[in-house]
């Protein structure tokens, strides 16, 4: 399984070539026949070097129909080769799917016959779907499908193994170019009425955090009272959880009620601006973790 | 005209000294007391306060533009150097509405003073 290691296809067909051929060879009839492996070796030599090994795979599996390799030799090549660490280690998702192939063989062997059909052509569609995805995303991978489809086919009849092929041998996901997409605008706004705050965001449904004290009233004028009245607490704690999920976002919309008194409006800023209780940013912007220290002020009701 | 949006670097604080000896140029203080409004410690607005709460009166407000204000405020970007816009310091009391300083800041930001800070007097420092 080293050979996928290899940087040049023309090596890496050989290398497999050697690999199935000795393979096919260990097995009882009926054999790998040599002109599939053939077809499949130049099917992949002309295709993407990304494709390649999953082409020769796919063709290999089918043209392997019956041999032992979809037997127990085939869990055998599964497991040693996640024992030995001799395969691609640097994705998640290469992990994810060699368990998952094992998986596959255990949740197979479990089932009655009649339902494995239909299992594995579903698991196997769940497969092919996670690792476009991860293509998609800029993962290269080769092995995954072959894993998946000898897991897979072990279950089955010879009559199946088309249905699994057609799934495998689908257009595989066209890997786009890196692009930075921009994170989505988290269009925080936080209207402060008589009644206590409603905050708004793009991703949230509304929060509304009512008066500590009916109608918000503030007696005697001081801090104390400003923050017995409101809810700021409860503000910074929304506060909090969307910088979470939007660290780099700064602004917030503020929307007073036009009688709301000023100290109320510059301690919601305060609130809004910056968490005390976390560290310090980089930028030494804020005291503590800064959380959206520019302020948008709306005229908001008359 | 409403909602009106009013773009804020917000520096805030209670009561926060001043920083005192900071050219003029940079800066502005609008103190909006209980009976007035004043600028760089010159008064410039008589506020109606026969309500018992203090109130733009209606001959100085042209919707939210305070007009002796503006005339003030547009006087002061003369005595500005350097390209820089200068930072309005809004001082007003804890009890002051914000109607009022919507109407403040909306008229600095006509006469092109965008940027504010902004202290509460009266509330103890923390």
């Amino acid at each position: 399984m080293s050979a996928l290691r290899s940087p040049f296809p023309a090596l890496r067909s050989l290398l497999w070539l050697a690999w199935m051929l000795s393979a096919c060879a260990a097995t009882s009839a009926p054999t790998c026949d040599d002109a599939e492996i053939i077809t499949a070796l130049a099917a992949a030599d002309a295709a993407p070097a990304d494709n390649q090994v999953r082409i020769v795979m796919g063709w290999l599996d089918l043209a392997c129909t019956g041999t032992e390799l979809r037997g127990e030799r085939a869990s055998v090549e599964i497991r040693e080769a996640i024992a030995r660490e001799d395969v691609r280690k640097d994705s998640s998702a290469w992990n994810t799917a060699c368990i998952g192939g094992t998986d596959v063989l255990d949740e197979l062997s479990d089932l009655p016959d009649e339902k494995r059909a239909a299992h594995a052509v579903d698991r196997c569609g769940l497969e092919r779907l996670g690792i476009d995805t991860e293509i998609a995303r800029g993962w290269q991978g080769d092995l995954v499908l072959y894993i998946t489809a000898v897991g897979l086919a072990q279950g089955l009849d010879a009559s199946r193994q088309g249905m699994i092929m057609d799934i495998l041998r689908r257009p595989v996901a066209v890997r786009p170019e890196p692009t930075t997409v921009p994170p989505e605008e988290l269009n925080l706004a936080v209207a402060i009425t008589p009644s206590g705050f409603r905050v708004t965001a793009s991703e949230v449904d509304p929060v509304d955090l009512p008066c500590k004290q009916k109608g918000c009233t503030i007696e005697p004028r001081d801090i104390q009272s400003v923050r017995a009245a409101y809810d700021f607490e409860g503000l910074r704690r929304v506060a909090k959880k969307l910088k979470d999920r939007h660290p780099a976002e700064k602004n917030v919309i503020i929307v007073p009620h036009g009688d709301l008194e000023y100290v109320v409006v510059v301690e919601s800023m305060n609130v809004l601006r910056e968490d005390p209780s976390g560290p310090a940013d980089a930028d030494g912007e804020c005291e503590g973790r800064c959380l959206f220290p520019y302020v948008v002020l709306a005229g908001g009701a008359p | 005209m409403r909602p009106m949006f009013l773009i804020l670097w917000a520096n805030l604080g209670f009561a926060d000294p001043l920083e005192d000896g900071k050219d003029a140029v940079d800066a502005v203080h609008v103190v909006v007391t209980a009976d007035a409004i004043a600028v760089d410690g010159k008064k410039v607005v008589t506020l109606d306060t026969s309500s018992g709460i203090s109130r733009i009166k209606e001959t100085d407000l042209k919707a939210h533009l305070i007009e002796p204000l503006f005339d003030h405020l547009n006087g002061l970007r003369g005595e500005t150097s350097g390209g820089q816009t200068p930072v309005v310091t809004l001082e007003a009391l804890p009890e002051t509405r914000f109607h009022v300083l919507r109407a403040v800041m909306s008229t600095a930001g006509q006469a092109e003073l965008g940027a504010f800070k902004f202290v509460v007097t009266g509330m103890p420092v923390e």
